[in-house]
């Protein structure tokens, strides 16, 4: 009994350790990968991976810019798990953020909340929230009653948020002060405090990791977050157990989209200051890799965010320093993930009895 | 503003705005109807636009371009068969990585050999073929039968494969998979190799719609060129129920969606252009919402197949 206790954690165990090993190897593979294509611009690859990997952490201006980056990715990568956990593939994270920035510009440009300071704050993040949770609750909602696949709506719904911010900052939210398309800033005594002097790193890297404490003990501690995961292994299994899938798959998209809207609302308050077009780019896709890196797992997710946010740091002194495309960085993430992929589908052998009588 | 040569003109470039939505719609349709979902549409029309603007760059010859665009789209998705049904992984998650690192390997490339922000070069465009006899018709005639060859082509393969789909054994074969292939399977069909078969063609027909983009509608190649076109190509084939034959329809609806979108922009209607460019996204999401439930499509679309499992 004991020993049979035992020889499953190691198992467990195990698979962790391997799965890991097998991360690490996917991000060698790619780097090499990618080193081809910074040969085909002329360019050292060793002297560009230094730049790209090294450099980031020299300098605490860039550490900072690492941690100001991993915010909104971690966020968005804890909203995109908790759709995983419950079987719904939330693509649509980059329409959520514009979605949480737009509900965030809204109420903290009002007349009525501009000077609140920290309750402003507050009422922003909650409106971005809002915002975000029913960009991803229309995803959600179209998807358990309507059965529609939540990959097309949610892809559907980025395009359709990036359109309307684009529509918005040219036009009715237009800083009426300025000639450039952006939104009226938000008041200075509402930008979140800086970490350190110097770096774009802000206090909003703490709500980052208290999102991820909050995963962990939904996820792990809450009836909601059982049910979930049940939803997520099988849905026969659910359904035999009472639980509703269709208002799962619901409530996975909405916290999805309540996430990546939050994130939203910190790059407001914390990075942009305002409403542009473009300003979140890649962050929804990257937030997406960082999920599925970090295996949903919280601290795989903080670990894969800091672990893209200082590829995307590093791409830009690279960029500047030798004229390699920051571009290098979607080619290396989509490699890492694909090889992730590839990795898992190796199983370990294992000893299978063979039935020589009777039936199955 | 509504007299007849605005209305030629709008549905001729209708047509034309059809094609590039067409050609991967067929391609996912087959593929669907295989069972196994190919989202990586839009980075292979990335890879296809991007092969044909560099092949004509060192040939000087469209045809050829052409070619190589769809077979680089073939070639770029075999990616996805092997992670995705091979490996047997999520195909929605390897589709969605193929298309990021699609993005990124073609304006990776782009700025690696034309420059960030240089000038880009233009590309020779598709001339459009006046088909005697039926050209000559009255309206319909300009419309439909003054387009160039690649647009003829796309309309001929959705009859061609929509005939193999639904007519041969070979079709009913590629059919067996998305229903059960298991039982298919038994019957000595080789599910993996047929799979992999479909994922390459609708690669090769993303790569064509790709190279219509270059060749056909921009005259160019622009970083990000297919715009969500590949996405829009996912929700035409689940509307129009994975049928080749009425994808032309789908198509055809966001083809007129965004040709009346560009003609409004031209006129200086006094709508916002985001919002009409954010139409097509609207219709495909209402579409898909409310026409999607009565779907019966191909049952283990996306669904992990192992040969030696129960």
């Amino acid at each position: 009994m004991i020993k049979g206790i035992k020889s499953k954690i190691n198992e467990e165990l195990f698979t962790k350790l391997f799965k890991f090993s097998m991360i690490i190897l996917a991000v060698i593979a790619a780097l090499l990968i990618g080193s081809v294509f910074i040969l085909a611009m002329g360019v050292s690859p060793l002297e560009a991976y230094k730049q790209m990997l090294v450099q980031p952490f020299l300098s605490t201006q860039s550490i900072g810019e690492i941690i100001a980056k991993a915010t909104p990715l971690i966020i968005v990568g804890v909203g995109v798990a908790f759709a995983a956990n419950g079987a719904c593939n939330n693509l649509g994270g980059e329409g959520q953020l514009y979605m949480g920035a737009l509900g965030t510009i809204i109420i903290t440009t009002s007349d009525w909340v501009k000077n609140l300071g920290i309750v402003g704050i507050i009422l922003g993040m909650l409106a971005g929230t809002l915002f975000g949770a029913i960009w991803g609750g229309i995803a959600g909602y179209f998807k358990a009653y309507f059965k529609s696949s939540e990959l097309i709506t949610t892809l559907m719904l980025n395009y359709i948020a990036v359109y309307i911010i684009g529509w918005l900052v040219h036009g009715p939210l237009m800083d009426s002060g300025g000639i450039n398309p952006q939104s009226e800033k938000i008041a200075s005594n509402m930008h979140l405090a800086k970490l350190f002097t110097g770096s774009r790193a802000h206090i909003g890297i703490f709500i980052a990791l208290a999102c991820i404490l909050f995963y962990w003990i939904v996820l792990k501690k809450t009836r909601f977050g059982y049910n979930l995961r049940v939803v997520g292994i099988s849905t026969k299994a659910a359904m035999y157990s009472g639980i509703s899938t269709s208002s799962y798959y619901f409530k996975g998209m909405v916290i999805a989209g309540a996430f990546a809207g939050l994130a939203g609302s910190i790059e407001v308050f914390g990075v942009q200051f305002k409403l542009i077009e473009n300003m979140v780019s890649g962050i929804g896709i990257t937030g997406m890799v960082v999920a599925l890196l970090g295996l949903l797992h919280p601290m795989g997710i903080l670990v894969a965010a800091i672990l893209m946010s200082s590829l995307t740091t590093g791409a830009e002194i690279m960029q500047v320093a030798s004229g390699v495309p920051t571009t290098l960085v979607s080619i290396l993430q989509g490699l890492i993930v694909l090889f992730v992929l590839c990795s898992f589908s190796i199983k370990r052998k294992k000893k299978v009895k063979v039935i020589h009588e009777g039936g199955v | 503003m509504l007299n007849m040569t605005f209305i030629t003109a709008l549905l001729t470039a209708s047509i034309r705005m059809t094609v590039p939505i067409l050609y991967p719609a067929i391609g996912e349709a087959v593929a669907e109807r295989s069972g196994v979902m190919n989202i990586g549409l839009e980075g292979q029309m990335l890879i296809g636009a991007f092969v044909t603007l560099i092949t004509y760059n060192s040939t000087g010859n469209i045809a050829i371009g052409i070619i190589l665009g769809g077979l680089a789209g073939a070639i770029s998705s075999c990616i996805v068969a092997f992670v995705g049904v091979s490996r047997n992984q999520p195909q929605a998650v390897v589709g969605f990585m193929f298309n990021l690192f699609a993005a990124g390997v073609t304006s990776y490339l782009y700025r690696v050999l034309y420059g960030a922000s240089g000038v880009s070069p233009t590309v020779e465009m598709i001339n459009p073929i006046k088909i005697p006899l039926l050209s000559s018709i009255p309206i319909v005639g300009p419309i439909l039968f003054e387009q160039d060859m690649l647009t003829y082509l796309a309309f001929i393969l959705a009859f061609a494969v929509g005939f193999v789909m639904y007519k041969t054994k070979f079709g009913l074969q590629i059919r067996s998979l998305g229903e059960n292939p298991r039982a298919a399977q038994s019957c000595g069909i080789n599910v993996i190799r047929i799979r992999w078969g479909t994922i390459a063609f609708s690669g090769f027909m993303a790569g064509l719609g790709g190279a219509f983009l270059t060749v056909g509608i921009v005259g160019r190649f622009m970083e990000n060129i297919s715009a969500g076109r590949g996405f829009l190509a996912l929700a035409v084939c689940i509307l129009c129920h994975w049928n080749p034959v009425y994808s032309i329809i789908g198509a055809f609806g966001f083809g007129f969606v965004n040709a009346f979108q560009l003609r409004l922009q031209a006129l200086g209607v006094g709508i916002p252009y985001q919002l009409l460019l954010m139409l097509p996204y609207v219709a495909a999401l209402l579409g898909l919402a409310f026409l999607g439930r009565n779907m019966k499509g191909p049952k283990t679309v996306g669904a992990v197949y192992e040969k030696e499992g129960r």
